[in-house]
């Protein structure tokens, strides 16, 4: 009998009721726990006894910041509260030295990053103002989205009415809010911080088998409040991080929030519950139907009966407000009305969002798919984690 | 004022299929020519798209209201189909008299015009339901 080189075991969980193929994470300081030997540009996972797409990503550029994430082909339905497992994988070192081919890609455009896969592929402003011109309110906003080669964000402009529309964007996250704690009287309740005309940061980008992603940072904020036990305000110093991924074949964007936070002068934790508010500029026809459950309100979906039919789904496992269309104080033209779209997420210290785009769809059915991917990807996601070493025994 | 061209003063398009005939033409051609839909299932897609560029939120708001008020047209597909089989008119009306210099464009216009002839008689005419298929406008 002989021992294999250093591995660890991974139980995975399916809360649906069927088979399903899906992409589960663990932190790779998990696997390190049990396999110290192993290093991350150098390993593979092994489902059923083959090698399955596998990546292991440092998603905010440090060493604790690693996850190692692969995709699973098809995961039979398991308990639904997640209390057993349903299957297993393993993480070894790689055996073979082939390289498994893959569709996505990440480009630092310098003012911007580049995400592709086979079916999307956006460009994401960093800066505030990309084209050096007067317009300094993209930070952060997908002002590039294409389904299989065409624009979603202004369908209709190879008809060249008029060229493409020069405010279109999606994702853009442009306000952030955070609560004051109950026992400050400050007003208001909540402090705002705009995030839409400050350049954010691209922390870092990778892409794999698995997935084309990129992290970025915001303008540092300060977050001001009563101190409980000391009667005296403080201060966190705070940065709202994305990590947007795009999925082999998938044709939605997903994506992770949270607040970093960093006390001044006191000890406190690390991480503040935060909303976030989208905000979307998209020809979506002139009277896009929005159609969201108010009793399931964590997606909606926005359809068209315009030619080529475009439908937006979003999805959060944070809850999300009506999508109002126009916003308030929309500050464009009445002609351009029908192209905003703004919504709010709820409050929490973690939030995972799902962007899908899709053309030729109905309202009903990209709001059918809206609800199916907060399903499957949100409120019951293939859930993984390092259950111990793996030492597999050979005859 | 007849029925197509009260449709177009609704939606507020005469100026835009003016100015952009040249490129309806271009795009309704490639259309009927594209070896895929036929007759007006071809054509209203362009249209429908032509709308919602040119019109405004409000006007075909006001557009959709008079259809429904005058012709008790309730559907949005049936009211979208009924807009856009109108402004066709106008568009075919608008490019036989910009190219009547074209002997080519004309003939291929005179073509559309027959071709829509009957159904934009049946909506003038105030049938109650126009016959139409509903994939022709948002499909």
């Amino acid at each position: 009998m002989t021992q294999a080189p250093a591995a660890a075991e991974i139980a995975v969980t399916n809360s649906a009721p069927y088979e399903r193929a899906g992409v589960a994470a663990v932190p790779w300081s998990d696997v390190l726990t049990y396999a110290p030997a192993l290093t991350p540009d150098s390993v593979e996972v092994i489902y059923r006894g083959d090698a399955v797409p596998s990546q292991v990503d440092a998603i905010e550029k440090t060493d604790d910041s690693r996850v190692l994430i692969f995709a699973l082909p098809g995961v039979p339905g398991g308990d639904e509260h997640y209390r057993e497992p349903t299957v297993s994988v393993v993480v070894r070192a790689k055996e073979s030295a082939n390289k498994v081919p893959f569709a996505q890609k990440a480009e630092n455009t310098g003012n911007g990053v580049r995400l592709a896969g086979s079916v999307l592929d956006v460009w994401l402003s960093v800066a505030a103002r990309p084209w050096n011109d007067d317009r300094k309110w993209f930070a952060g906003a997908a002002s590039t989205v294409q389904v299989r080669k065409h624009e979603f964000l202004d369908v209709n402009a190879g008809f060249a009415w008029e060229g493409h529309d020069r405010e279109k964007r999606a994702m853009q996250i442009d306000r952030v809010r955070i609560w004051r704690p109950p026992w400050d009287d400050h007003e208001p309740a909540h402090c705002d911080f705009p995030l839409h005309d400050q350049d954010f940061e691209l922390i870092h980008f990778g892409v794999g088998p698995v997935r084309a992603w990129c992290t970025i940072a915001s303008r540092k904020f300060e977050f001001e409040f009563r101190d409980l036990r000391e009667a005296q305000r403080r201060a966190y110093n705070c940065r709202l991080y994305r990590t947007i991924s795009i999925f082999a074949d998938s044709d939605f964007l997903f994506e992770e929030l949270h607040v970093k936070a960093t006390p001044k002068g006191f000890s406190g934790p690390g991480t503040l519950a935060f909303s976030a508010r989208y905000f979307m500029s998209a020809h979506l026809g002139l009277l896009p139907e929005i159609r969201r459950v108010p009793k399931i309100p964590d997606w909606f979906g926005i359809g068209s009966d315009m030619p080529p039919r475009p439908g937006y789904g979003f999805a959060t496992d944070a809850h999300a407000s009506t999508c109002s269309n126009p916003p308030p104080d929309f500050p464009r033209p009445d002609d351009d009305m029908h192209k905003g779209f703004e919504w709010e997420t709820g409050a929490a210290q973690k939030i995972k969002s799902v962007h899908l785009f899709r053309l030729n769809v109905s309202p009903a059915d990209i709001a059918d798919a809206a609800g199916k991917t907060w399903y499957l990807h949100l409120l019951k996601p293939l859930r993984a984690r390092v259950v111990g070493e793996w030492r597999e025994r050979r005859a | 004022m007849d029925i197509v061209a009260k449709c177009v003063a609704e939606l507020g398009v005469q100026s835009a299929i003016e100015e952009k005939i040249d490129l309806l033409y271009d795009r309704l051609k490639e259309e009927q020519e594209s070896g895929g839909a036929q007759g007006l299932n071809a054509l209203l897609p362009t249209i429908s798209i032509f709308i919602n560029y040119a019109s405004t939120r409000p006007k075909l708001t006001s557009a959709l209201d008079w259809l429904r008020d005058t012709r008790g047209i309730e559907s949005r597909d049936d009211a979208m189909w009924t807009l856009a089989t109108l402004t066709l008119r106008q568009v075919v009306e608008t490019g036989l008299a910009k190219h009547a210099e074209d002997a080519e464009k004309v003939t291929a216009w005179t073509e559309m015009r027959d071709a829509i002839a009957a159904t934009v008689d049946a909506i003038a005419s105030n049938s109650p339901a126009p016959v139409r298929d509903s994939a022709s406008v948002g499909a």
